[in-house]
């Protein structure tokens, strides 16, 4: 984990970029039900803090914990830190999760931003936020979404990254690039559901929590990566949760636990591509677009996200 | 209802006595209970080879089934023992005895009971077949009368003996049973136990399977080579033989440090390193306290008996009855067994960094075997375990000393190139061989 700002320029990731703007427009959603600016907001924002920018500006969230696990570099994210309200936790996310305050903060936004695959950690993890969290937290965590490249390698690696948590019957089918998203989804709610049950089987009927599924995103800006997460409900919050009928005003929200993952999948444009795409956008009947080289998938893709497509412009900082 | 004036009622209401036998024992240990049934169903019938056998364990949020092929239940075993709850007297003087697990009569019955409120039992025996359905909360609202009644049945004809078996379905299971049956890490913790507990019937051909994984046989090691054997020791009081088998273990891994004891084969305690057997829980204990020096210590105490009831297990076949004699009994030849592993041990840990890390990779290189029932009977009596001594004598008629030098990297290279190897180590070797030869100097 420590050191990847060093492979990645954070600000430079359409996709990523695209989800952190669904983000802002689900919390805009919500915060008509919940007053989400007395959350804290926990992520592991690296030395660039986007995420922690974005939502403080937003949402305006005093309390916001970055989790890094780079001890031995503390000068450079408390020098590149841009907000006073962010507190570092210096410790690898299951270590800061256990020590973080959970009494004094009920309502919490988690991002885990990990860029490993799935982890027996972070299904752990899971468990820690969920049995500490309050109806109206939310969390999601992103995963890297690769196995190794030939199947017949995958199941060992699977396997040993999930330890315990790997489904005793696990087979080589299970892992195939049309079957492994549905498979490893299939263990995570398998988590979060148990948790959820756990919870729920000692609990009087107006504690009871409910988890919504929110977003289950797929997106490559380099490394193929899974968001997954959602919100936690008590019976009277779940009830206004559903009048507000989230998946009828947003269209990447997947509240269906059984649904693919919604893809944020976008081919780099020119600035002469994007002003041919605007000007023929919105529009019905997608194979009416005309740019030469793109295909029809590709199309569509754009025509699903361009409202959230970040236009980068070269410009200078210092003059 | 008997009403008559001299009368205290004493008898049990049937939802106290469910609460009270399905509390002191772990899911887990449920299902072993019933897969302990099986393998007793091959036993009775005097069987020492599990070939052709197989236990079939399907579980779920909805549902826990398990299907054998162990010889089935007879219909009047099934009328007058099975399901009773306590073994009645008369059912202890069966001739046909074997060293089976089943003993207290509580087993099975506990174990569903257990899981949810609805089984359904069938059973083919050689020449008998029924089913039983059982809803408990309809048997529960009567308190006066603990029968089960028979679904259906068939008796006096002639079934084949691999169609003999029993199978057992329970539904409507308990939430957090549910919840269980449904998450992957407790499956994998079944697997892990079942592992532990049945590998000596795998190992003898026993087919076993969980969500239709196969369960593989995985027994521990002990290091069984011309310089170290393990200790043994074996005895014979009142119908109980008791084998007990300590030595070092190949591997030191702390976890796996300990005592080991089974009754009739059926896995007990585990990695125990406690007062229990031959440790110290405090200080003020005279015995010796747990460290990671002994990490390679491993001790095993089989007790076999036809009577399982003398056997010093509780009802949950989890844990030691420590007051039972035969355990008293025992407990000293483990201490014995445990003074003489862990006095070469200590002597080990006596001995210069270097001698001991040389001796430890040599525990690990030898020859060992994988422990169970079987090997452990097996194994020559034996109660002198020394090999600290011996092997540092071995050394001392020409001690070898380590030499450790660094060199630039570019010449070790071009060494290795000429020499043909890969290994910095090896490059020390033969160069050192190389001037000895030059030299003379053998």
């Amino acid at each position: 984990m420590p050191n990847t700002d060093i492979k990645i320029n954070y600000y430079l990731r359409p996709q990523k970029s695209i989800e952190r703007k669904m983000f802002c427009h689900l919390f805009r959603e919500l915060n008509s039900i919940f007053n989400l600016k007395g959350y804290r907001y926990i992520g592991m924002g690296a030395k660039y803090f986007v995420d922690f920018m974005v939502f403080h500006r937003e949402f305006g969230f005093n309390k916001m914990i970055s989790i890094e696990a780079d001890k031995e570099n503390k000068e450079k994210y408390e020098f590149n830190k841009p907000l006073n309200c962010i507190e570092m936790e210096y410790s690898y996310s299951s270590e800061a999760l256990s020590q973080i305050d959970w009494v004094g903060y009920k309502n919490n936004i988690i991002w885990m931003d990990y860029d490993e695959p799935l982890k027996e950690f972070m299904l752990e993890e899971i468990r820690t936020i969920i049995s500490k969290s309050k109806s109206g937290s939310m969390f999601f965590f992103s995963y890297n979404n690769l196995l190794p490249k030939h199947v017949k390698d995958r199941l060992k690696a699977f396997k040993d990254n999930l330890g315990g948590y790997c489904p005793p019957n696990v087979n080589n089918q299970d892992l195939t690039d049309k079957n492994k998203d549905k498979y490893i989804k299939q263990i995570i709610d398998n988590v979060i559901d148990n948790c959820i049950n756990i919870i729920n089987n000692s609990s009087n009927e107006n504690d009871k929590l409910f988890y919504e599924q929110l977003v289950y995103f797929l997106y490559r800006d380099g490394a193929e990566m899974i968001t997954i997460g959602g919100i936690l409900l008590n019976k009277q919050d779940k009830e206004k949760f559903d009048m507000l009928n989230l998946s009828s005003s947003l269209d990447f929200v997947v509240l269906n636990r059984t649904a693919p993952p919604y893809s944020l999948v976008i081919p780099p444009l020119t600035y002469k591509e994007i002003n041919a795409l605007l000007q023929q956008l919105p529009c019905t009947d997608i194979t009416k677009i005309k740019l030469p080289g793109l295909q029809e998938e590709q199309l569509r893709q754009i025509a699903k996200l361009y409202r959230y497509y970040p236009f980068y412009m070269e410009a200078a900082s210092f003059n | 209802m008997d009403r008559r004036g001299n009368i205290v009622q004493s008898g049990p209401t049937k939802d106290f006595f469910i609460s009270m036998i399905t509390r002191d024992i772990s899911l887990t240990d449920a299902i072993i209970e019933l897969i302990d049934n099986c393998i007793d169903g091959v036993k009775r019938q005097g069987k020492e080879d599990f070939d052709n056998y197989t236990i079939d364990i399907e579980l779920n949020s909805n549902f826990f089934s398990i299907k054998d092929n162990c010889g089935g239940i007879d219909i009047n075993i099934a009328r007058e023992y099975a399901f009773k709850f306590g073994r009645p007297k008369e059912a202890n003087k069966d001739e046909n005895r074997a060293e089976t697990t089943g003993t207290f009569g509580i087993g099975m019955k506990r174990a569903l009971f257990k899981m949810g409120s609805h089984f359904f039992i069938e059973s083919t025996a050689l020449n008998s077949w029924f089913k039983l359905e059982i809803d408990v909360p309809v048997w529960a609202s009567d308190d006066d009368n603990w029968d089960f009644e028979f679904t259906d049945y068939k008796e006096g004809i002639e079934n084949k003996e691999p169609d003999c078996g029993t199978y057992i379905k329970v539904t409507n299971l308990y939430p957090s049973i549910s919840n269980s049956f449904s998450y992957n890490p407790y499956i994998n913790e079944v697997i892990n136990k079942v592992k532990g507990r049945a590998s000596y019937v795998i190992n003898n051909g026993m087919t076993i399977k969980i969500n239709n994984v196969k369960v593989e046989s995985n027994f521990l090691k002990l290091v069984n080579d011309g310089f170290i054997k393990p200790y043994k020791y074996t005895f014979t009081n009142d119908n109980v033989a008791v084998i007990i088998v300590a030595g070092l273990a190949p591997d030191t891994d702390p976890a796996q440090a300990g005592w080991y004891i089974y009754c009739n084969n059926r896995e007990i305690v585990a990695a125990d390193k406690t007062s229990l057997t031959t440790w110290k829980d405090r200080d003020d204990d005279e015995s010796i306290k747990y460290h990671n020096d002994y990490a390679a210590f491993r001790g095993f105490v089989f007790f076999n008996s036809k009577f399982p009831e003398l056997l010093p297990w509780n009802t949950s076949k989890n844990g030691i009855d420590s007051s039972a004699y035969i355990y008293q009994t025992t407990k000293q030849h483990m201490i014995d067994a445990f003074k003489t592993v862990t006095g070469e041990i200590k002597k080990l840990y006596s001995k210069d960094d270097e001698l001991r890390s040389e001796i430890l990779s040599t525990l690990k290189k030898s020859n060992n075997i994988e422990l169970n029932y079987y090997t452990a009977y097996s194994l020559p009596e034996n109660t002198v375990v020394k090999f600290v001594d011996d092997y540092t004598t071995d050394i001392q008629k020409d001690p070898e000393v380590r030499i450790i030098y660094s060199k630039p990297k570019s010449e070790v290279e071009a060494i290795k190139q000429k020499l043909n190897v890969k290994s910095n180590k090896e490059v020390g070797i033969l160069t050192f061989e190389y001037y000895v030869e030059m030299e003379g100097l053998e």
